[in-house]
C-alpha cells in the first residue's frame, strides 16, 4: 500500500512539473514524512515491502538529492531547456530508486535497478555539456547492463531453485562459485570498484551537474545497497572470496586516490575519489563483520551528502567561469569567500574530518579490516593519507593563489546556491547522530 | 528631600541625550509660517515612485530598495515569485525537514525499541545478579536444547567454521 500510494504521488507530481515551486514543496514534505513517520519497519511479505533501517536511510537521501538537484538545475529552466522533461526523467529515477531500495522481491529489484539506467542515460545524453557525452552515456549504459545480465540470469535461477524470489524466504545454499560471482558482478560495477570503474569519471565529467549530484549521491549506493542485500545469500562463497574481494578493494582504492592527484578537472578529481571511498565500501562489506558493515553503510550515506555537495560546487563554478580546468580555477578565496568557505566544509568532509560521519564509517572500517589482517594498515593508510592529499590539493589549487583574468568576474555565491549547500551540510552534520542507532 | 530633587533634575538632564532617541522632537515636519498664517501639516502620501522633490524618508527608501533589488537566485526578473521561492525554500527545507524533522526523530516514541531494549536489560542484569546467574552466559543457546542432525543427515552439506 505504501508503494502504491508512493507511486500515485509519484504521478500526481508530474502535474506539477510546470509549478516547480510546488514540485520541490512535495519533495521536501515527503522527505519529512519519510524521516519522522517510516521508522515503522514492518516485515511486508504481502505489499512487497520490506524495510529497515538501511532502506530507511536511503530513500530519506534519495528524496532529499533529488529536490536538491532540481533547485540546482534552475538554468535549464530559464534557458527554457526541457525542464518539465528534465523534472519528470527525475521524479521517473526517484520513483525507481525508492521502490529498488524498498522492495523485497529480487526481481522487482532487478527491474528497478536497471531502469534508473533510463533516466541518467538520458540526462547526460540530454543535457551534458560536450559531444563527448554520446560515448560516456553509452559507456555508462553498457558497463552496468553487461554486469548486471548475470545478476538477472542468477535471479531466475534461485527462483527455480526455491520458487521464491522474495528476501526473507531464501535458503542459504551451499557454496556456489558461479552463483555468487553472477550475483555480485553487477553490484561491483555499480559501486564502481576499481577494474570495472571506466565508466565512472567519463560520465560524471559529462553529466549536467544534477546527473552528477543524483548519481553520485544516490546511484553509486545501489551498488552497495545490493552488495548487503544479497551477500547473506552466499556467505558460504563469501568466504573463499573475501580475500580478492579486500585486495581489490584496498588496492584499487589506494590507485584511485594516486590518480586523483594527477586529475586536471575538477569533475574528474571528485569522481575518482568516489570511487576511492566505495572502494572502501568493498572492503567493509567483504569483512562481513557487524561492525565493517556498518561502516560501509555510515561512508555510503556520508558519501552521498559530500560527493553531491562537491559536484554542486563544481557546478557553482563552472557556471561562472565555464571551465572545470584546476589550472585555471584559481584564487577564488580573493572573488567569492563565501564559495572559499563551502568548499573548505567539503573538503575536509570528503577526507573525514571530524565531526563528520565520514570519520566515524572510517574509523569502524579501519578497526574491523586491522582486526581481519594487520597488513591492512599499510592499504587503508595510504588510502586515508591520499584522501587528504587530494583534497587538499582541490581545495588550495581553485581557492589559493592569483585569479587568473579569466576569472575577475566573479557573481557572489546566490542565497538559492547557500541554501543548496547548507542542505547538504546541515543533514549531514545531523545525520552523525542518527547513523550511531545503527545498531538497532 | 529637596537636595534629592534637585540632584535627580541635574542627573536627568545630563543623561537626556542617552535616554531618549535622537531623532524624537528634533525634525519639524510642518512647514508653517511664523505669522498669521495657520499651520498647516500637510501628509505626504507615500508612492513607488521617487519624485524629484520627495522628501519623506520611507518614500526615498522604498524606491531605493525597488532599484536596488537583487535576485535571491530563484528568478532573474520576477521579483514576487523570487522572493516567495526563498521563503517557500527556507521554510519547507531548514525549518520543516531539518528543525522539526530533527525534533520529531529525537523526541518522539521509542520505534526502534532502542531505549527499550536498555532498559531491558538493566532488569535482566539486576535478576541474574541476585540469582547469582553469570550476567552473560557463553552458550547463546542452552546446550541442552540444542539437537544436531546425524552424520547420515547432513551427507554431503559443507560445514564451514
Amino acid at each position: 500500500m505504501l508503494m502504491l500510494k508512493f507511486g500515485l504521488c509519484c504521478l500526481g507530481m508530474m502535474f506539477l512539473l510546470k509549478e516547480w515551486l510546488l514540485l520541490i514543496s512535495v519533495l521536501t514534505i515527503l522527505t519529512f514524512f519519510c524521516l519522522t513517520f517510516m521508522m515503522n519497519f514492518d516485515l511486508g511479505v504481502i505489499n512487497l515491502i520490506q524495510l529497515d533501517f538501511l532502506t530507511y536511510l536511503l530513500v530519506s537521501l534519495s528524496l532529499w538529492v533529488t529536490a536538491l538537484m532540481i533547485v540546482m538545475s534552475f538554468y535549464i529552466k530559464h534557458s527554457k531547456n526541457y525542464f518539465e522533461v528534465f523534472t519528470s526523467l527525475s521524479l521517473a529515477m526517484l520513483f525507481f530508486l525508492v521502490v529498488s531500495f524498498s522492495t523485497s522481491n529480487l526481481l522487482m529489484f532487478y527491474i528497478m535497478f536497471e531502469s534508473t539506467l533510463i533516466p541518467i542515460f538520458l540526462m547526460v545524453m540530454g543535457w551534458g555539456y560536450q559531444p563527448e557525452r554520446v560515448s560516456a552515456s553509452f559507456y555508462l549504459l553498457f558497463y552496468t547492463l553487461t554486469a548486471s545480465l548475470p545478476l538477472l540470469m542468477g535471479i531466475l535461477y534461485i527462483n527455480s531453485q526455491q520458487f521464491s524470489t522474495d528476501f526473507s524466504s531464501l535458503v542459504v545454499p551451499n557454496s556456489d562459485y558461479l552463483l555468487f560471482w553472477m550475483l555480485i558482478i553487477a553490484f561491483l560495477v555499480k559501486l564502481p570498484v576499481y577494474l570495472g570503474h571506466l565508466w565512472l569519471p567519463k560520465a560524471h565529467v559529462e553529466a549536467p551537474v544534477a546527473g552528477s549530484m543524483i548519481l553520485a549521491g544516490v546511484l553509486l549506493k545501489l551498488g552497495g545497497y545490493g552488495l548487503i542485500r544479497f551477500l547473506p545469500f552466499v556467505e558460504n562463497s563469501l568466504s573463499e572470496f573475501s580475500v580478492l574481494l579486500v585486495s581489490i578493494g584496498c588496492i584499487g582504492g589506494v590507485l584511485a586516490s594516486i590518480i586523483c592527484m594527477r586529475q586536471t578537472d575538477c569533475k574528474s578529481l571528485v569522481a575518482y575519489s568516489s570511487i576511492a571511498h566505495m572502494a572502501l565500501v568493498v572492503v567493509g562489506i567483504s569483512l562481513n563483520s557487524f561492525i565493517s558493515v556498518a561502516g560501509a553503510v555510515i561512508i555510503m550515506i556520508a558519501h552521498g551528502f559530500c560527493s553531491s555537495g562537491l559536484f554542486s560546487l563544481v557546478g557553482m563554478i563552472y557556471d561562472r567561469v565555464s571551465t572545470r580546468s584546476i589550472i585555471l580555477i584559481r584564487g577564488i578565496v580573493s572573488v567569492g569567500p563565501s564559495m572559499t568557505l563551502w568548499w573548505f566544509l567539503f573538503s575536509i568532509s570528503n577526507m573525514a574530518a571530524p565531526p563528520t560521519p565520514s570519520l566515524m564509517g572510517e574509523i569502524y572500517i579501519f578497526m574491523s579490516s586491522l582486526n581481519w589482517a594487520g597488513v591492512l594498515a599499510v592499504f587503508v593508510g595510504t588510502l586515508s593519507f591520499f584522501a587528504g592529499a587530494y583534497n587538499l590539493y582541490l581545495f588550495v589549487s581553485t581557492q589559493h593563489g592569483t585569479n587568473l583574468s579569466g576569472c575577475k568576474s566573479f557573481t557572489e555565491v546566490s542565497v538559492r546556491e547557500h541554501f543548496v549547500l547548507i542542505s547538504h551540510m546541515l543533514p549531514f552534520l545531523l545525520f552523525l547522530v542518527l547513523l550511531t542507532n545503527i545498531y538497532s | 528631600m529637596a537636595f534629592i530633587v534637585r540632584q535627580s533634575g541635574r542627573l536627568v538632564g545630563t543623561f537626556n541625550n542617552y535616554l531618549q532617541p535622537a531623532h524624537i522632537g528634533k525634525r519639524c515636519i510642518s512647514t508653517s509660517k511664523k505669522n498669521d498664517e495657520t499651520a498647516v501639516v500637510t501628509e505626504k502620501i507615500p508612492s513607488h515612485k521617487a519624485t524629484q522633490n520627495s522628501h519623506d524618508v520611507n518614500t526615498t527608501a522604498a524606491a531605493t530598495a525597488a532599484k536596488k533589488w537583487m535576485s535571491y537566485g530563484f528568478h532573474p526578473t520576477d521579483q514576487y515569485e523570487d522572493v516567495a521561492s526563498a521563503h517557500v525554500f527556507s521554510f519547507l527545507g531548514v525549518t520543516l525537514c531539518m528543525v522539526l524533522g530533527s525534533l520529531v526523530y529525537y523526541y518522539g516514541p521509542d520505534r526502534t525499541l532502542k531505549d527499550w531494549a536498555q532498559r531491558e536489560a538493566y532488569l535482566l542484569v539486576r535478576e541474574r545478579e541476585a540469582n547469582g546467574l553469570p550476567l552473560l552466559d557463553p552458550n547463546y543457546v542452552e546446550e541442552s536444547k540444542i539437537v544436531l542432525p546425524s552424520e547420515e543427515e547432513l551427507g554431503d552439506f559443507e560445514i564451514i567454521i
